[in-house]
């Protein structure tokens, strides 16, 4: 209900939707680097592979050397090459973490 | 990329089953980590403030994760550094200490031009101000003051220069070489030196020809160095005591306000140590602001060799607190009348004594005491007038 009526909002209002909702914002600069925020912790964390909890999704970063440069709270910083970021549901697939 | 820039960043390694919830554990306490790297299948690396690492190791041990510090900070490893290399530190420091020690002593006392007892008894005045070798320079008064305590002390000399080479002293005496009284004068008469009455007179060779309270101008005959009668007058050398009334004003004047600085004897001592512009305390910390007032002292000790002085230096400064005080104007007379009669025996011989004193004027006018004195005075008179033989 809550979250309708954010989504509602944020749509009359024409304000960017992670402002108020926690709605990942994913900044790419280049191939080598990744600054996501409002992330909602790591899940997994690979050289080649990486996936992060966000909203109600997850999102999964493919490619090679990756080094998580910075990690606060709610922004991390990634380093390395990267070659494909894609969402997955984690509800959908019945979810690792349950 | 995994060498890190911060002073305090350690590098933090973690093994376990689940360490991604080791990493979410630490941002959920806003624990910041930086440049995280797999290192294998159960292993992370990572890098965080060493202030952190209590909260860490208590966090990763939640999760059931182990942790150990893969490098030191670089500030760890300073103190490590440091810790080893405390004796070598400080023995670089005792060694300069004693460096500076020992070019401030004193290696050699040595005085030429004085005569054996001279010579000792300047060793002896000399060791109670402390220049002796082995004493120290600071220690001692500088140079200037010593020169003239010196020569106001040792009697029999005429003249001590004192120079200091370095570590040594060098004292150069001149000694006092008194003509030898001679016996036998050559003729002579005794006269009057000034205008006086005659207190007393006892010729000891040739014959008086005054009298007791005569009164004799500059220049008058007092003892005549001729003895016997007609033929057989023979001139000698005329010798004897005559003690005449002399009399003498004394025009003083004081200012009524005076201000007179004294030091109350309280002092206090600040030391520090000076290495290029920087100042470092090493005792009496609030020593410039304990007195209202003050006289200060300072000395510098700085270690030099060959002719190059070095950057840093020692420095003692003594604050001696002032008093000063406004003469009131109920002791100004008696101020004044002291300060008269110290002129007058500044001006009289040492054998001259004074017999009467009296105020003969007094005078207050801007701000200034005006007076003027009398003295009666008890001195001796006579002064040598040789004999021209063959007149």
């Amino acid at each position: 209900m809550l979250e309708q009526w954010k989504s509602w909002l944020t749509r009359k209002l024409t304000v960017p939707e992670d402002v108020i909702i926690d709605t990942p914002r994913l900044t790419m600069v280049g191939q080598h680097h990744l600054l996501v925020e409002n992330h909602h912790g790591v899940r997994s964390f690979f050289e080649d592979r990486i996936e992060l909890h966000v909203l109600d999704k997850e999102l999964i970063i493919k490619g090679e050397q990756f080094i998580i440069k910075k990690i606060y709270p709610e922004e991390l910083l990634i380093e390395g090459i990267i070659e494909e970021i894609a969402y997955k549901d984690s509800r959908k697939e019945g979810g690792i973490n349950g | 990329m995994g060498e890190h820039k911060g002073w305090r960043s350690v590098r933090i390694r973690v093994a376990g089953e689940r360490v991604e919830d080791a990493v979410n554990e630490c941002i959920r306490c806003s624990l910041v980590l930086a440049d995280i790297k797999r290192i294998d299948s159960r292993c992370v690396e990572f890098s965080t403030t060493s202030s952190s690492l209590s909260m860490l190791e208590k966090l990763v041990n939640n999760v059931g994760c182990d942790m150990e510090v893969a490098s030191p900070s670089k500030a760890d490893r300073m103190k490590t550094v440091v810790s080893r290399r405390v004796g070598m530190a400080a023995g670089l420091g005792i060694f300069v200490l004693t460096l500076f020690l020992l070019s401030k002593m004193i290696w050699n006392v040595d005085i030429q031009g004085a005569s054996p007892p001279l010579e000792k008894e300047l060793e002896k005045h000399l060791e109670e101000m402390g220049v002796k070798p082995g004493g120290f320079q600071f220690l001692v008064p500088d140079v200037d003051t010593l020169q003239t305590m010196l020569m106001e002390e040792v009697e029999g000399t005429t003249w001590i220069g004192l120079h200091q080479h370095g570590t040594s002293f060098e004292f150069e005496v001149a000694e006092q070489s008194l003509p030898d009284e001679t016996d036998n004068p050559s003729p002579r008469h005794l006269t009057a030196s000034k205008t006086a009455v005659i207190q007393r007179i006892f010729a000891e060779k040739g014959k008086p020809v005054v009298q007791k309270n005569e009164l004799v101008h500059e220049g008058d005959l007092l003892i005549s160095g001729y003895i016997g009668e007609g033929e057989e007058t023979e001139a000698v050398g005329a010798a004897g005591e005559v003690w005449g009334e002399t009399w003498y004003k004394v025009t003083v004047s004081l200012p009524r306000e005076r201000l007179q600085e004294t030091l109350t004897g309280k002092e206090a001592s600040t030391f520090r140590l000076q290495a290029f512009q920087l100042n470092f305390p090493i005792w009496g910390f609030q020593a410039d602001g304990q007195f209202t007032d003050h006289v200060l002292n300072q000395k510098e000790y700085r270690l030099s060799a060959w002719n190059r002085s070095f950057p840093f230096s020692f420095h003692i400064e003594k604050y001696k607190e002032r008093r000063t005080t406004s003469q009131n104007t109920k002791d100004i007379i008696s101020q004044t009348k002291k300060a008269a009669n110290t002129k007058m025996n500044h001006y009289l011989p040492e054998d001259a004594r004074i017999m009467s004193e009296k105020i003969l004027h007094e005078d207050a006018r801007n701000g200034k005491v005006k007076l003027v004195m009398h003295y009666k005075v008890l001195e001796d008179i006579k002064s040598e007038t040789p004999i021209i033989q063959g007149e």
